[in-house]
């Protein structure tokens, strides 16, 4: 009617010059020709310009030799295969294509059986609509073009984020078997809980005794690099290349000048409270972070020092024998490359609130710790020794019996080290099966195990001991403790959860990591390939437990990532036709990977492949055209679409 | 023979698509009314499909994929959301229910979910009807131009016909639009008198006395370059648009209006009644005592006349007839004038070579969008991501910084440059009136769609935010709403 058509899709027709077109019908055996009406569709006269055939099984070996034979016989280039989904087939035909020299990224199915056949309905309306969908197979296939194949080598090389036990462990049997490992860990010192426990159960071994030879091992491995008051910024790529950048604050203390005599920290006049007691306690802007800490550095605290906060002070320069204290270091970002991340960031110690004499059972761990902040003395609100301590679980506990064999632990270290004071435990005893053996050791020791529930109204103080509610059956009492040691629920560590979202991890109610692996033969996998999750990360957990996840996560890594083998890069990563680029910069707000970079001349985009994992969202937020999605291309969905609704040769309206 | 309504399909690869297979391995009966488009993420889906499947026949369209969280691609899918929110509402402007577009979301286990999904939506868009857009609201504009239907004959000889000798022979023509492209003839200032002196006018009607007996009398091919600014609202519109065609050798659609339909294309959202009854009968100034409209014959002075009709939309010139050039913008730029006329007029160009670049069809003005010469692109973010909207209304934007990073709405991002950034100069974001690159089949449509990818949030966040933005089709479809692929509200008085 008019002389320019209205503004439509820009469908071009196929061009002659790439080949034949073939279209394949498939019966799946019985399966494909009883609802859609196959004869009438399967004429050839039906799909001019296409050459049409059928076979009975096409996924058979049969089925693609012949398959394989009909491409070059009739010097086919593209192919449409009507058939079943391309989720159960797509990948052999497209071996069958390379077998017959032709790219695999000219061949289309179009999904008869999941989707026409077998959600049945009348024979005409399942036809017809069998018919659209191959036209537009056909539409579609005629814009596809070969995509080449990229690669890139992969990195053996792991990130492993947390220095506790679960890290420890990952980190070292990584490096026994030739891996680099570099170890991030977020306080100044490794270790984590485990390291700041006094003996573990359930045989009451001493931590640090193990945990130390481990840590030195750490240190001092060629093949570990330990990156400590270090966090995690930006992790981008995928299993095999993930490049991950690592922000470190600065110690301020040259680790290769300090031999640790902490004289700094004698000298030191600013008393800050103590960060790993759990509580009580002051420790100065300057020192060992605990007493046995490794590395056995002094580090300090910018937040807390004079002399950073712009008052002159110069105390902890004068003191120091060997010249090893540096104010002026600064912060420091480096990007890692790594084929696998471990995240072993641990959990917090619950907290408890309470007037003195009130602590968490970490705190009274760590008193009870000969080289703890009180050298193994017990202290009440006053600062005396005890003469009762109650240790108490309340009932709607997470843990699991972790509580509750914390509580016998500790009532047991408290009696044998503390004879002189009377330990009482309440709370879920009773939900602890198989602890009655040690139950009864513990009252032969002299323990008083009170069937009773912690109420939750908070400790009172009680002159200078402490009032505790408690429920035994119906009646309610109130007993006074000189001191009250309260296990609370753990929480993930400090910045876990911005962990997780940097790598994408779903959490739990509690904040803890999901594994979330496909089966259970994959421990410590999550639903992010190349990320694997090991120790109170995913939740409370022995120590003993988290070693374990260690090394199942550093198996799970030496047994996917082989040194040398190359990763395919995403054959659908999105090209960017620079000169048609604005550098708006929509693509890069659109891209879930972080897989599209301004380029630092021009502003324009640039999509790294080996971070893109080809979803095509930039080039839908795209408004230039720029960003093109391989596979995917404008061009072939909008002939998909046009085909879709267009009427037919059969007449479809 | 089909009664099932037809409803386009993105599903995505990972989990709309996996459910439809198990609907199908578990043998759930659902209608067959889904044309499937398989996508590798909804983040895939560009609303020009969207609008592509509804102008080519679609009764609905859905768009399903992954539930928030489970995305194969982390949160594709958010960004499907967000275009979604502010694409239905595009097209509620257009007068097509929400119920015939939706986004879903199923797990590829969800086979009851998605089979659910198909019956529930195939159930409400057959309660709706057949959409049938085209039939409806499209190919009715043409039934007036259609009653000469061989008016476009023998054009091409005229164009073809070897070129007079003597200065270049120019015609400038006003259809539907404000006289602004003519001021900006004018703008070119001392570049005017040149032109003047350059080239003989053999019609201005804003200027100069010529009547159309004048042009009717020149030769086929008389003209050798016509400038014609305005979207064609008319019936006269159009037939002058014919006359100028067989006369001129070079029709140029001067402007956004009749580039794109511009600002007159907004009044596609209308039905020509209610504008001529807003603008003849119910505006208090207007004083209509006999309550005539234009197209009724009328007595006056002794004269009988008939006003002409409107269309039933507005038209970019160039779907009444073949336009050779486009000079873009609302109005053009004075550089981008000077430069198509030293162009056009170029020895070369007047005997129509054909070799010459750019070729015919062409818009003259760089094919690149504005943010790469916006003066304020140093400012803009690594990553753009918009929390909350900012409004021109109740926000006086910093100076210097990047509209988009002050959560204000610029399609600077997918506008073509060349107004030398005249807006963004005055601290107005881009509303793109230059129009899109080459090649972007719904410049409205890739505007909202990079506008809605920066949008930061979760589901609920995102539609609080889509739905927060005032007038979707007036903010992203400002001068291109008529020559897009909805370019008209669905007629209320047509069915099928």
């Amino acid at each position: 009617v008019t002389g320019t058509p209205p503004p439509g899709p820009a469908v071009a027709p196929p061009d002659p010059a790439t080949g034949r077109t073939g279209l394949v019908f498939c019966r799946c055996g019985p399966n494909l020709g009883n609802l859609i009406q196959l004869g009438a569709l399967e004429r050839p006269e039906h799909w001019p310009g296409a050459e049409v055939a059928t076979q009975a099984v096409l996924c058979s070996a049969e089925g693609q030799a012949w398959l394989a034979r009909h491409l070059e016989e009739r010097g086919l280039d593209r192919v449409v295969i009507a058939a079943c989904s391309p989720r159960e087939h797509e990948h052999t035909f497209r071996r069958v294509m390379e077998r017959a020299g032709r790219s695999p990224w000219l061949m289309q199915m179009v999904n008869l059986r999941e989707q026409v056949e077998w959600i049945g309905g009348q024979p005409e309306p399942a036809t017809l609509r069998a018919e659209r969908l191959v036209r537009a197979g056909l539409a579609r296939v005629a814009f596809q073009q070969p995509i080449p194949v990229r690669d890139v080598e992969v990195s053996a090389d792991v990130v492993v984020v947390g220095g506790g036990a679960a890290g420890v462990s990952a980190a070292l049997a990584l490096a026994r078997k030739d891996r680099k490992v570099v170890l991030v860990e977020r306080a100044p010192v490794l270790g984590g809980l485990a390291n700041r426990l006094d003996e573990i159960f359930p045989d009451l071994a001493c931590a640090s005794c193990f945990m130390e030879p481990a840590l030195d091992e750490v240190l001092h491995h060629e093949r570990i690099e330990v990156l400590t008051s270090a966090e995690v910024r930006r992790v981008r790529g995928s299993a095999g290349r993930f490049e991950v950048e690592v922000a470190q604050a600065p110690r301020f203390v040259d680790p290769a000048a300090c031999i640790g005599c902490d004289q700094c920290a004698a000298r030191c006049p600013v008393e800050r409270p103590d960060p790993w007691s759990g509580g009580p306690g002051t420790v100065k802007a300057i020192g060992l972070p605990y007493a046995g800490c490794l590395p056995h550095v002094s580090v300090l605290d910018a937040a807390s020092c004079r002399r950073l906060s712009g008052v002159g002070c110069d105390v902890c320069l004068t003191s120091c024998a060997f010249g090893a204290i540096r104010l002026d270091a600064q912060p420091s970002l480096r990007t890692v490359t790594a084929g696998a991340i471990v995240v072993a960031t641990g959990l917090a110690p619950g907290e408890v609130a309470g007037p003195p004499g009130v602590v968490s059972t970490y705190a009274l761990e760590r008193m009870l710790h000969p080289s703890g902040p009180t050298g193994g003395a017990l202290r009440a609100a006053d600062g005396v020794a005890p003469a009762s301590l109650l240790l108490a679980t309340s009932a709607a506990e997470t843990d699991g019996d972790l509580p509750v064999r914390e509580l016998l632990k500790l009532a047991h270290l408290v009696r044998a080290r503390h004879p002189g004071v009377a330990v009482t435990v309440v709370g879920g005893l009773g939900r602890v099966p198989g602890m009655a053996a040690q139950a009864r050791a513990l009252q032969d020791e002299g323990v008083e195990l009170l069937d009773a529930e912690l109420l939750p109204e908070p400790p009172v103080a009680a002159g200078r001991a402490v009032g505790v509610r408690l429920a035994q059956g119906l009646l309610e009492t109130v007993r006074a403790f000189d001191l009250v040691a309260l296990h609370a629920p753990a929480t993930p560590a400090d910045g876990a959860r911005a962990l997780a979202g940097l790598l994408r991890l779903p959490l739990d109610a509690r904040g803890f990591l999901e594994e979330g692996a496909a089966s259970p033969f994959e421990p410590t996998a999550t639903r992010v390939a190349g990320v694997f999750v090991a120790g109170a990360a995913g939740g409370p957990r022995p120590i003993r437990q988290a070693i374990r996840d260690g090394a199942a996560a550093a198996g799970r890594v030496l047994a996917t990532l082989v040194a040398g083998e190359r990763r395919v890069l995403e054959p659908l990563a999105v090209e960017v036709d620079t000169a048609r680029c604005g550098a708006c910069g929509a693509c890069i707000a659109a891209c879930p990977f972080g897989a599209v970079a301004r380029d630092p001349a021009t502003g324009r985009a640039r999509v790294e492949p080996v971070h893109c994992h080809g979803c095509g969202t930039c080039a839908a937020a795209c408004p230039t055209g720029a960003a093109s999605a391989r596979a995917f291309t404008r061009a072939e969905i909008a002939a998909e679409i046009s085909a879709l609704l267009s009427a037919g040769p059969g007449g479809a309206p | 023979v089909s009664a099932e309504p037809r409803i386009v399909a993105f599903l995505c690869n990972w989990c709309a698509y996996g459910a439809a297979d198990q609907a199908g391995r578990a043998h759930l009966e659902y209608p067959q009314s889904l044309l499937t488009v398989r996508v590798p993420c909804t983040g895939r889906v560009e609303p020009a499909f969207v609008l592509q499947a509804f102008r080519e026949g679609a009764d609905g369209v859905l768009i399903a994929g992954c539930h928030p969280g489970d995305c194969h691609y982390l949160d594709g899918n958010l960004r499907a959301h967000a275009r979604h929110a502010l694409l239905v509402r595009v097209l509620e402007q257009a007068g097509i229910e929400p119920a015939r577009f939706r986004i879903e979301w199923a797990g590829a286990s969800e086979a009851e979910r998605f089979a659910g999904i198909v019956r529930e939506m195939t159930a409400e868009v057959a309660a709706l009807g057949r959409l049938d857009y085209a039939q409806r609201s499209l190919h009715s504009a043409y039934d007036a131009l259609v009653t000469t239907p061989h008016r476009l004959d023998g054009l091409e000889e005229a164009r073809r016909s070897p070129r007079a000798p003597g200065k270049p022979r120019v015609a400038f023509y006003w259809n539907a639009s404000c006289g602004g492209c003519e001021e900006a003839v004018v703008d070119l200032g001392e570049g005017f008198a040149d032109l003047a002196e350059r080239v003989d006018i053999v019609l201005w009607p804003v200027a100069l006395d010529f009547k159309r007996a004048d042009v009717e009398a020149l030769p086929d091919g008389g003209i050798d370059v016509a400038f014609v600014n305005g979207a064609v609202r008319l019936s006269e519109q159009d037939d002058w648009a014919v006359l100028l065609r067989r006369k001129a050798r070079t029709v140029v659609a001067f402007g956004a209006c009749a580039h794109l339909g511009g600002v007159v294309g907004l009044g596609n959202l209308s039905e020509p009644a209610e504008l001529l009854e807003t603008a003849y009968r119910a505006q208090p100034t207007v004083s209509n005592p006999e309550q005539h409209l234009p197209g009724t014959r009328v007595l006056a002075a002794g004269h009988e006349l008939t006003l002409p009709t409107l269309l039933s939309r507005a038209l970019p010139l160039g779907e009444v007839v073949p336009v050779d050039y486009v000079i873009p913008g609302c109005p053009p730029s004075p550089a981008v004038i000077s430069a198509a006329v030293e162009l056009l007029l170029s020895e070369e160009r007047l005997a129509q070579s054909g070799s010459a670049s750019p070729g015919p069809g062409s818009v003259l003005a760089p094919n690149v969008s504005l943010c790469d010469s916006c003066p304020r692109k140093d400012s803009r973010p690594e990553r753009l991501s918009v929390t909350a909207l900012a409004r021109l209304a109740t926000t006086q934007p910093d100076e210097t910084t990047c509209f988009l990073a002050q959560g204000l709405v610029c399609l600077g991002p997918g506008t073509r440059q060349g107004c030398q950034p005249g807006c963004v100069e005055v601290n107005m974001p881009c509303r793109g009136c230059f129009g899109p690159l080459d090649g972007i089949p719904d410049g409205g449509a890739a505007a909202l769609s990079a506008f809605a990818s920066i949008l930061e949030g979760g589901e609920a966040g995102l539609t609080a935010l889509a739905a927060a933005l005032p007038d979707p089709v007036g903010t992203f479809w400002r001068y291109g709403y008529g020559a897009g692929l909805i370019p008209r509200r669905i007629r209320k008085d047509s069915t099928t």
